[in-house]
């Protein structure tokens, strides 16, 4: 009797540790490096309109945790509307060639209407605009200066409000609030090792 | 405890048992589930092109395992336990958490909260739903407090976000625990029915013990009575034949006497010559010799015939034996005594208890004497014929039949249609007995001009 007890509570304190360690997991953010980019890159081969502000989204075609990314992103797209121009940037790994237009995070993506997608065939614009996770979002005005750069879901995989979400919305009704980044949620994408 | 409750714990620990049966399988399941949601929703986690096992598939496998398997063990080794229920309540929970972080927090997996309180539900109790409960609350609570992000995907969330939350839960709980309330009482009811029924039960049980005791002892009474009477009968019987012999016998006394008597009168006269002497002896020999198998026959009629066995017999042996104690009876009543035969007595065999079948004939002929004593025209016939395999035996007398619902009871035990005294009303019973025990049978030939009583036995053993 008093070794049954001894090992349901032995049992209790592991799994309850186990599913704390899961909800750190969840909430561990990926990579994020915000002081690289503050303008729209010159160098980028992205067309930049200046009439409208920007909205990128970079993501890794296999990142399962994108897939709550993209959707978050085209509830943004159809709020924002025809205020901006939304695009989603799928990296190229190395090897991943042919793979980025069949994966499924590229067929979600191509069912959001008004969303341009664009395959990082040369694996350079990632590099240019300073991500390192799958799942960043960067906002630019139609002047080109970055107005909100971060992640736009709560935690790792999970749909749901966010604080980037509530800070690019905002920023869209005029309103203007303090911190302009979030934390991001995502796989590494290539050339990180986190 | 009232046997009232022992049914009602009895209860209980059924249901708990089937119940614990239903979640290690559950558990099981789930843990299956699990893995196949993380091989399916994540499988893989990226860094550029290199990929590794996903943190949720290693999750689904050892918290998985860890969650479900420790519950199933536990009750697999101590089914029925009543701590089992409150073990898989924090499993169960435990379960959701991981099922809603596997699938990304997707909605429908949340509705497995709901889905798991319906199924601790079975154990009829409201514990493990009030703790399940608890859980859920305090997880909401203690997240939704230091980490709200981990919980509602928002920096700062509200203390009447985790009431919101949890609000939906005690919803679904007022329902299963007025259910299980309702289910309670009604097993309450049915253990205080099936206790009062028990009692009842034992009640009539002994009722019953107590009146087949009785019946048993009246039964017991009755057989040492009907054997005292049967004894008695057979005594009775004996007596008539004593009687019987007596007479029998007074006649060749009488003889003897008269011879004596003569021998004596012609010694006194001097006129007593060899021949007379001679003839006078023999006479008396003759005489002596009567009432020696008038006495042995009497002897062969009253043996003990319980452990009598069968053997083969001639019927003139039997006739012998049972005219020894008869004959002279129907002589000095003038009644004619016939025996008609189609068969040789001397040599027409049969397979039977002698002394018992001797008894039936005895019995048969008292019959056929009491019935013609004082008619006009007196006689008995005693005929003896064999049809095919089978000895067909009448006693036949002169008296004119015997009326149809007299003859339906005759064989009755104590039916008698002599004056009390007379007749105990056992003879044709037992004889009827005897004569069934030589797979034979007795009746009337109701068809017949006088009364007549048949015999019919196996020709052959």
């Amino acid at each position: 009797m008093k070794n049954q007890k001894i090992l349901i509570v032995t049992w209790l304190l592991l799994v309850i540790t186990g599913v704390g360690y899961l909800d750190y997991y969840k909430n561990s953010p990926g990579a994020l490096d915000v002081s690289l980019v503050s303008q729209w890159p010159k160098l980028s081969k992205i067309p930049f309109d200046s009439r409208k502000p920007q909205l990128l989204l970079f993501v890794h075609p296999k990142c399962s945790c994108s897939v709550a990314s993209l959707t978050e992103f085209s509830k943004l797209a159809r709020a924002i509307g025809a205020k901006a121009v939304v695009r989603i940037i799928f990296s190229q790994p190395k090897g991943m060639k042919d793979q980025v237009e069949n994966s499924d995070l590229w067929k979600q993506a191509k069912d959001y209407s008004g969303i341009d997608l664009i395959a990082d065939r040369e694996g350079g614009e990632q590099f240019i605009f300073g991500v390192k996770t799958s799942g960043e979002t960067i906002l630019f005005d139609e002047n080109g200066k970055k107005i909100f750069h971060g992640g736009i879901t709560p935690s790792r995989g999970h749909e749901g409000d966010s604080k980037g979400q509530d800070y690019i919305l905002s920023w869209f009704k005029g309103l203007r609030k303090e911190r302009n980044t979030a934390s991001v949620y995502g796989c590494g994408i290539e050339g990180n090792k986190k | 405890m009232s046997r009232e409750d022992e049914i009602y714990s009895d209860f209980k620990y059924r249901e708990n048992l089937k119940t614990d049966l239903i979640f290690s399988y559950l558990f099981l399941f789930q843990w299956v589930l699990g893995i196949v949601i993380a091989f399916s929703v994540s499988p893989w986690s990226w860094i550029g092109n290199e990929k590794t096992l996903h943190v949720h598939v290693w999750t689904a496998i050892f918290l998985g395992g860890g969650v479900s398997l420790f519950p199933s063990f536990l009750i697999w080794t101590n089914p029925g336990h009543p701590m089992n229920k409150y073990i898989a309540t924090v499993a169960q929970i435990l379960t959701s958490i991981l099922f809603i972080h596997l699938t990304n927090g997707r909605i429908e997996s949340h509705f497995h909260i709901f889905g798991s309180l319906a199924f601790l539900s079975f154990y009829r109790s409201a514990k493990p739903i009030l703790l399940g409960t608890l859980l859920t609350a305090l997880d909401h609570l203690i997240r939704g407090y230091f980490w709200p992000e981990s919980i509602y995907g928002i920096g700062e969330a509200s203390f009447w976000r985790a009431v919101e939350h949890s609000g939906w839960v005690v919803f679904e709980d007022i329902f299963l625990i007025s259910a299980i309330l309702s289910r309670q009482h009604d097993m309450k009811r049915i253990a205080a029915n099936q206790a009062e029924l028990e009692a009842t039960l034992a009640s009539v049980e002994e009722k019953v013990k107590d009146r087949t005791r009785d019946l048993e002892e009246s039964q017991k009474l009755v057989i040492e009575q009907q054997a005292f009477l049967i004894s008695q009968a057979k005594l009775s019987s004996l007596g008539v034949m004593a009687a019987g012999v007596a007479h029998e016998i007074n006649n060749p006394l009488a003889i003897i006497t008269n011879n004596v008597s003569y021998l004596n009168r012609q010694k006194e006269r001097r006129l007593l010559s060899d021949e007379m002497l001679s003839e006078a002896l023999e006479d008396i020999s003759v005489t002596v010799k009567r009432i020696s198998q008038i006495v042995l026959g009497l002897r062969n009629l009253s043996r003990d015939t319980k452990n009598e066995g069968f053997e083969m017999v001639a019927f003139q042996d039997i006739l012998d034996d049972v005219l020894g104690i008869c004959q002279e009876r129907f002589k000095s009543h003038s009644i004619d005594f016939k025996v008609k035969s189609t068969e040789d007595l001397q040599l027409a065999k049969i397979y039977c208890g002698r002394v018992q079948l001797s008894q039936v004939m005895v019995n048969l002929f008292s019959n056929a004497f009491d019935a013609v004593t004082n008619l006009d025209e007196k006689w008995v016939h005693f005929i003896v014929q064999k049809e095919g395999n089978v000895f067909v035996i009448k006693v036949v007398d002169s008296g004119k039949g015997i009326p149809s619902e007299v003859a339906k009871k005759l064989f009755t035990p104590f039916y008698t249609t002599k004056d009390i005294g007379k007749g105990t009303g056992l003879g044709l019973s037992l004889a009827k007995t005897i004569i069934e025990k030589h797979s034979g049978s007795l009746s009337i030939d109701q068809s017949a001009a006088n009364t007549t009583f048949v015999i019919k036995l196996p020709a052959v053993a």
